[in-house]
């Protein structure tokens, strides 16, 4: 689905310093940001700790009030009640009640929203089966995983199928299965013309599925953009074959120098870990018996 | 503790709205104060705007609340507390019980059996419940900021009105279950511990009431009795063998006063003091007359003196019956010749109903019969008893009134909580407590008799260090300088500012129904259950606008 050109989040000037007891200031977390998150689109914020980007999205959600400048959530001002009805956040660390089971979590949670009784049950079941702790939902949350604490998190901000959704940090403390799942459901999310904004230092999380990305450093916005456009090298092109014979390579090289081109390198791709590590389970899972067996060293055995 | 105090009625209920008007007025007057210097630091001249514009998102906040969302929030306080094991407090009040008649002397008919059995049982769950109800509600909004859970509740639709009062309402919910299974509990081990011989003193007695005047050695109208020296003014007192009389008159009295036996039960606790000997053994006598001021009858009763029975436990032992028709054989009729109307006839009986009442109203006229001894009575020594009510429903009505002040501590901590941390909120609400329970009486005291016109008696705490320095008399008027006139200035202002906090900590000895059920009273709705009723939503309002205000003006994310 295509991103639309409403305005979902609008942010004017936006600055937050955090200040001592006695009000004076000692950190200046962001400084002057002016950016906007247009409808549908998976907006990535991007940043070394201490950036701001937890920041900011606290100042969306009004869990902390602006120095100076504007933010307008779903057209509204960022403390305004009502606008909650239509956002699902999910926190860095997943503060949930703890002395709950997973229901009792959901059911709370959707209680808070205009919810029918029978919209929540149906609700709270599809969103365990989703994040996968079926077996695990009469368990309290103190005996959870950090993994499946962050899935259960993941649930409840789920709750209301939420027309923004804001996730920070929302792969960490996933395993790579749990990790991939997550950009799965982003993507998902994506697809159903939901709005995402998440903030995380794991580069290739928000490469995989933000379509914009907004660069901060010292709570200064560095770089904004489509994600394909800032990658885009184009003094460079790639061309991608099956495998070539030297000979093959010798005649590509002699045509590319009739053009003016140079070749710059020859290599095999490689896969990336993530996707071994994600094949390897898959196998395991369909043929359970096989296991790693060592290469015999020559002369062993003599 | 007497056991007479007035009850509440609409002027009382209208000056008291007034006070609570000009006390949220004043509280708010406070807020801005504070408010708006703190807002312009931060906003510049955007600042009283700011403060104009939370007061008025504060204000829908408190109307738009969502009945749903307050019981999910209700509901997770209730598990909350629940799975933080608070109900093991009833371990502990079991415990206690199991081991109490070691210490009660439980199975010993003494004389005060009863009163000391009750008292145990209010104390234990009163002394019990207090701490759990201000630790609970001081610690769980603070530690909810603390672990950040309140992040996932206030990015959702919830108003923080609805934070507060769910809360309010979980630990309410809490305190009641703990406290119905404690009363229970107890009106069960009452029975089966009160020995049999005491189980008499069981009893919810409903006293009806007189105003007392008196009437001197000469028969002239007073206000007051002699005093015969001591300090606790509390009786006045009649010399015996005279005119001198103690009067009370009774408006309250129908025939739903009257007994099986169609007598009126008069009950009366005189106290005697002795100007000699008098004989060993025999106490001081005295007599009832029902005095009707227009017709001139004067019927004694008995026909001869009573003896006074002081420091009786039993009330059965100190309660007269008088038959509503009182004829020459019991008594003594005579007919003073005052009033219009007043004839030489002396009738042979006399219907006290019908008879002696004057505009709805019954004289009784107290004498002492010992001539040179002296009977001490204040209003609430005589009362005529209305049929007992059940004991059980005074019990009940007690778990009330107690049940009424651990609502307002919770609505106080949580409150509390809204601003600082719990130990903080735990420190505070605990001195609300000492305040308002143990010292509230001295305040009161304070106010009333130290001080006359806004003007200290003696001079005020100032004023009283230096006279205690300079060895001054309190009647020497202090010297004229600049020094001692800003002393008395100070002491005016200390004044106003312990009258001012008169108003902002709740009396909680009005919630205190123990004493009368403890003595065998019913405990008066009038006097302990509506007053009680009207401070607790008197304070949660105010409370409920000040939590949210709270809660809106903090940053949540900030620790």
């Amino acid at each position: 689905m295509s991103t639309g050109t409403e305005n979902v989040v609008e942010i004017r000037n936006l600055s937050k310093d955090y200040r001592d007891f006695w009000g004076r200031k000692t950190v200046q977390a962001l400084n002057s940001l002016t950016l906007d998150v247009k409808k549908g689109e998976v907006f990535g914020l991007l940043g070394p700790n201490g950036s701001g980007k937890t920041t900011t999205l606290k100042l969306l959600l009004g869990l902390l009030f602006p120095s100076s400048g504007q933010v307008r959530v779903l057209g509204q001002p960022a403390h305004d009640v009502e606008k909650n009805e239509r956002i699902g956040y999910l926190p860095e660390e997943s503060y949930l009640y703890r002395f709950l089971n997973a229901d009792e979590t959901l059911d709370f949670y959707g209680r808070l929203f205009k919810m029918s009784a029978a919209e929540r049950r149906e609700r709270r079941d599809q969103l365990i089966e989703m994040v996968g702790l079926k077996q695990a939902r009469r368990r309290q949350l103190k005996q959870y995983s950090k993994g499946m604490t962050r899935r259960i998190g993941l649930a409840q901000a789920l709750i209301n199928n939420p027309d923004l959704v804001l996730l920070d940090e929302p792969t960490s403390g996933l395993d790579p299965l749990g990790s991939r799942d997550m950009k799965d459901l982003i993507n998902k999310l994506k697809d159903q013309g939901k709005t995402v904004i998440m903030c995380s230092h794991l580069l290739a999380d928000v490469q995989d599925v933000c379509d914009r990305i907004a660069i901060l450093y010292l709570g200064e916005l560095k770089v904004l953009g489509n994600v394909g456009d800032l990658l885009e090298s184009s003094e460079e092109s790639l061309l991608r074959t099956s495998q070539l014979s030297d000979e093959a390579i010798r005649d590509v090289e002699q045509a590319l120098a009739k053009h003016g081109a140079t070749m710059k390198n020859v290599s095999h791709p490689t896969s990336t870990l993530e996707e071994l590590f994600l094949n390897t389970i898959a196998e395991s899972r369909d043929r359970p018996g096989q296991r790693y067996v060592a290469p015999q060293r020559a002369g062993a055995g003599k | 503790m007497d056991f007479d105090d007035k009850g509440i009625g609409f002027p009382e209920l209208l000056s008291g709205m007034g006070s609570w008007g000009v006390a949220v007025l004043i509280l708010l007057g406070i807020v801005l104060v504070f408010a708006v210097p703190i807002s312009m630091s931060y906003s510049g001249s955007r600042g009283p705007g700011r403060v104009a514009e939370t007061l008025i998102r504060g204000f829908i906040d408190v109307l738009s609340q969502s009945f749903r969302r307050l019981f999910a929030i209700a509901t997770l306080t209730f598990r909350e507390s629940v799975r933080r094991k608070t109900l093991w407090v009833l371990a502990v009040f079991v415990v206690l019980f199991m081991f109490a008649h070691w210490f009660l002397g439980a199975g010993q008919a003494t004389e005060s059996a009863a009163k000391r059995h009750v008292m145990f049982v209010m104390s234990a769950v009163t002394w019990l419940l207090i701490p759990i109800a201000v630790i609970l509600a001081c610690w769980g909004l603070p530690n909810d900021i603390k672990e950040r859970s309140l992040h996932t509740v206030v990015t959702k639709p919830a108003r923080r009105a609805e934070i507060v009062f769910g809360r309010i309402l979980g630990y309410s919910a809490v305190m009641t279950l703990v406290l119905l299974v404690m009363g229970l509990f107890g009106y069960i081990w009452l029975m089966r511990s009160v020995p049999d011989s005491a189980k008499n003193q069981l009893i919810a007695r409903v006293p009806v009431y007189g105003e007392l005047t008196f009437l001197d050695r000469q028969g002239v109208d007073q206000f007051k009795g002699i005093n015969v020296g001591d300090i606790w003014d509390f009786r006045s007192f009649i010399e015996g063998n005279s005119n001198a009389r103690a009067i009370y008159t009774f408006d309250r009295l129908d025939e739903s006063a009257l007994n099986s036996d169609d007598a009126l039960p008069l009950e009366y606790n005189f106290e005697a003091f002795r100007s000699y000997k008098g004989t060993i053994g025999q106490n001081v006598r005295f007599s009832f007359h029902f005095v009707n001021k227009a017709t001139g009858l004067d019927v004694q009763y008995p026909a001869g003196s009573a003896y006074i029975r002081e420091y009786s436990p039993n009330p059965e032992d100190t309660t007269m019956a008088i038959p509503r028709v009182l004829t020459s054989k019991n008594s003594l009729i005579s007919r003073v010749g005052f009033g219009e109307g007043a004839t030489e006839n002396v009738p042979e009986e006399v219907d006290l109903l019908k008879d002696m009442m004057v505009d709805g109203k019954l004289r009784v006229e107290v004498s002492c019969d010992d001539g040179a001894q002296y009977l001490g009575m204040a209003r609430p020594d005589l009362f005529f008893r209305l049929p007992n009510r059940s004991f059980f429903v005074a019990y009940a009505k007690t778990f009330v009134g107690m049940w009424l002040m651990l609502i307002l501590i919770v609505v106080l901590s949580t409150t509390a909580s809204t601003f600082v941390k719990g130990p903080v909120a735990t420190f505070l609400v605990a001195t609300y407590l000492i305040m308002g329970r143990l010292l509230r009486g001295h305040l009161d005291e304070l106010l009333t008799q130290f001080y006359k016109d806004g003007k200290p008696i003696g001079g005020g705490l100032l004023e009283s260090a230096v006279r205690l320095t300079t060895q001054d008399n309190q009647l020497t008027p202090l010297a004229s300088n600049g020094f001692n006139e800003s002393i008395v200035v100070l002491d005016r202002g200390i004044l106003r500012w312990l009258n001012a906090m008169s108003y902002i900590i709740p009396d909680f000895n009005k919630f205190d129904g123990a004493p009368y059920l403890a003595n065998g009273f019913d405990v008066p709705a009038e006097t302990r259950i509506v007053p009680a009723l009207i401070i607790t939503i008197g304070f949660f309002i105010p409370c409920l606008f000040v939590g949210t205000y709270s809660l809106m003006s903090r940053e949540l994310e900030a620790k």
